[in-house]
């Protein structure tokens, strides 16, 4: 699942990064949605060629490292296969898929497979409390998502807007318990669920290298008949051409679910180094 | 190009304290103040700033040359990292390392069902008069540890990444500063980790939460993390990190005056005692876990960068000016102790 984030310059690259996420303090922030990746068009130098690639995301406490191979630019327009690992202190997840990306548009199909050992599946419910949600009563919280996701960025005379439309098929849950989608935050009866968000960012500094602005998303699940709408703002940094730091804060404002923070996302700040092989200027950090 | 104003520290001087009861062992410490900046050049930036610009794209000459674009902008050139302060080392990344793994790997000893039996009145006295009353309370009082957290760990980040690396443009103390943070935070995390594995004391809530219908099924009453309770990680971390903000302000004027850098100190103490003291609101540890781990927190913070970094500058009153005056410290810290505890106290 990912968003991608457009400059002001130009058509750039819809890079993907995972949404992921797990409790407060112990996992990783929800994942920006790409809203804030890609500052420059340093990636879009060179020729297309067959390369490997590495995103590795870090923050408090998490390490989600994004691997990439395949044919075109690396982390601007491509074509190839993703793995990402994810770990954190409240367990870890494993995504596996196939990336498109060109400027403007991403897309991604895919596959995850979860094991969370702070979560036990959840009993129905029409609706969940804090409470309801960390009784330790049903069985350990694993399963396996499968992704579809696109992901548009529009340049505006001022800003840019970027839309990202995701589906997910959640499966490994055994009847009739559903699942606090460590990944959306939002509580799923499968099989289904999807989500969509808007972010409107400009730049600041001569060349944009900071961003800043608001996200919108909505996400559902229909065989529970919840629609949550999340809003915050978001601010991200170009540090150097392979470094960034982003910070993305997204708070429920509609939900028929009673969990407070647990749905939300306040703003941990992360720490994203890219990597990739063929780069001509190499730099660490 | 802002450059940070010359106002001179020793005509602002102010006081105020900010003091802590903190039941620790009872320590005496002088941290010295912020260092006059020191007229040496910054050292050279990471980055590809050696390649030729014509060959690096639009804007890839972001750090070097007389053609440079810039690609962030420079507030000031006050924000140094001194020759005399040695940089991270080579050794230092593995111990870091080893920390963190330390850290990772506590998680797995095994609770052994509560070892270490604190009981004391003082801690029931207080856990009675400071727990929520109810589950709601519980559970914010718990969110709120949690968000004092991350905004301390936000703090630190921004402070090396927005305004160290991109406000001011100096990559390379921002990583210095950011690596003596992992070192410091993962020391502290790795000791809380054994002590608190080992130690395995029952939270205070296993009497409480516990024993309620709706309580006793909970994955805090059912998991290895009911048996976690001393000494406290959330406030070891937040003092921890608050020590750091401390330490980094007193060393560097990222803020650019030594009102707005003193200011940063005392916040994220306070948010550090905002921290500890929800814990014990939210019934998550005993008053002990909390003070033995704020104590251990705020001296790992101070005395980890200091040992290691900026002790190698020399104290603050000791600085001069390339005249030579002999110039009062811009922020200075005392550590005394009390009866209740330990008294810090700070003056810019």
């Amino acid at each position: 699942m990912a968003l991608v984030y457009a400059s002001s310059w130009g058509l750039r690259e819809a890079h993907a990064q995972d949404v992921s996420d797990v409790p407060l303090t112990v996992g990783p922030r929800l994942d920006s949605g790409g809203v804030l990746d890609d500052f420059q068009p340093f990636w879009s130098i060179g020729k297309p060629r067959y390369f490997a690639a590495a995103t590795f995301d870090v923050g408090a406490i998490f390490f989600r490292p994004e691997l990439n191979l395949g044919w075109g630019k690396p982390h601007y327009a491509w074509g190839g296969l993703e793995l990402s690992p994810q770990l954190s202190l409240a367990g870890t997840s494993t995504s596996i898929g196939a990336k498109m990306a060109v400027p403007g548009i991403m897309l991604r199909g895919g596959g995850r497979y979860h094991v969370w050992s702070n979560r036990n599946l959840l009993e129905p419910r029409e609706s969940y409390t804090r409470e309801q949600t960390e009784l330790a009563v049903g069985p350990g919280s694993k399963y396996f998502t499968l992704d579809a996701e696109m992901t548009f960025d529009v340049n505006l005379p001022v800003g840019a807007l970027v839309t990202v439309g995701s589906l997910h098929y959640v499966g490994g849950v055994p009847e009739p318990y559903n699942v606090f989608e460590q990944s959306l935050r939002l509580i799923v009866k499968p099989p289904l669920v999807w989500r969509s968000r808007t972010a409107y960012l400009f730049g600041l500094g001569q060349y944009d290298t900071a961003r800043i602005g608001g996200v919108f998303e909505m996400l559902g699940s229909p065989a529970r008949d919840e629609v949550m709408m999340r809003v915050g703002p978001a601010f991200a940094v170009a540090l150097t051409h392979h470094l960034q730091a982003t910070v993305v804060a997204a708070f429920p404002v509609m939900t028929k679910d009673a969990l407070g923070l647990e749905s939300a996302d306040f703003g941990q700040v992360s720490i994203s180094y890219r990597w990739a092989t063929g780069d001509r200027w190499p730099e660490f950090p | 190009m802002r450059r940070r104003a010359a106002a001179p520290a020793w005509l602002l001087r102010a006081s105020l304290v900010a003091c802590f009861a903190l039941a620790a062992e009872p320590a005496v410490a002088q941290v010295p103040g912020m260092a006059q900046p020191v007229p040496t050049p910054a050292p050279s930036e990471p980055g590809p700033s050696a390649q030729p610009s014509e060959a690096r794209g639009p804007t890839s000459a972001a750090e070097g040359g007389e053609d440079a674009v810039k690609l962030r902008p420079s507030l000031g050139q006050d924000v140094v990292w001194r020759d005399d302060w040695p940089r991270f080392q080579t050794w230092q990344y593995v111990l870091t390392g080893v920390q963190m793994a330390a850290a990772m790997g506590s998680l797995a000893i095994p609770s052994g069902g509560g070892r270490v039996d604190l009981g004391n009145d003082f801690d029931r006295g207080a856990r009675d008069a400071l727990r929520a009353e109810d589950y709601d309370s519980y559970i914010f009082a718990r969110d709120l540890s949690d968000v004092g957290i991350v905004v301390l760990i936000n703090h630190r980040i921004a402070d090396s990444a927005f305004v160290t690396w991109w406000g001011y443009d100096k990559g390379s103390v921002a990583w210095q500063m950011a690596m003596i943070d992992l070192q410091t935070v993962s020391f502290t995390a790795a000791v809380n980790g054994i002590v608190a594995g080992v130690a395995a004391r029952e939270r205070p809530y296993a009497n409480g939460l516990c024993l309620t219908r709706e309580g006793e099924l909970t994955s805090d009453c059912l998991g290895s993390k009911r048996y976690r309770s001393f000494f406290s990680g959330h406030s070891s971390t937040a003092f921890t990190l608050a020590g750091l903000t401390c330490m980094h302000h007193a060393h560097i004027p990222l803020y650019g005056h030594p009102v707005a850098d003193g200011a940063a100190c005392v916040s994220a103490l306070g948010m550090a005692g905002t921290v500890a003291m929800m814990r014990v609101v939210a019934d998550q540890h005993w008053v002990s876990d909390v003070l033995v781990g704020s104590s251990f927190g705020l001296v790992s913070g101070l005395a980890i960068p200091w040992i290691f970094h900026y002790s190698g500058g020399g104290s603050m009153s000791s600085a001069s000016s390339e005249s030579g005056e002999r110039r009062p410290p811009a922020v200075t810290w005392n550590f005394a102790p009390t009866p209740g505890g330990i008294a810090v106290s700070g003056a810019f």
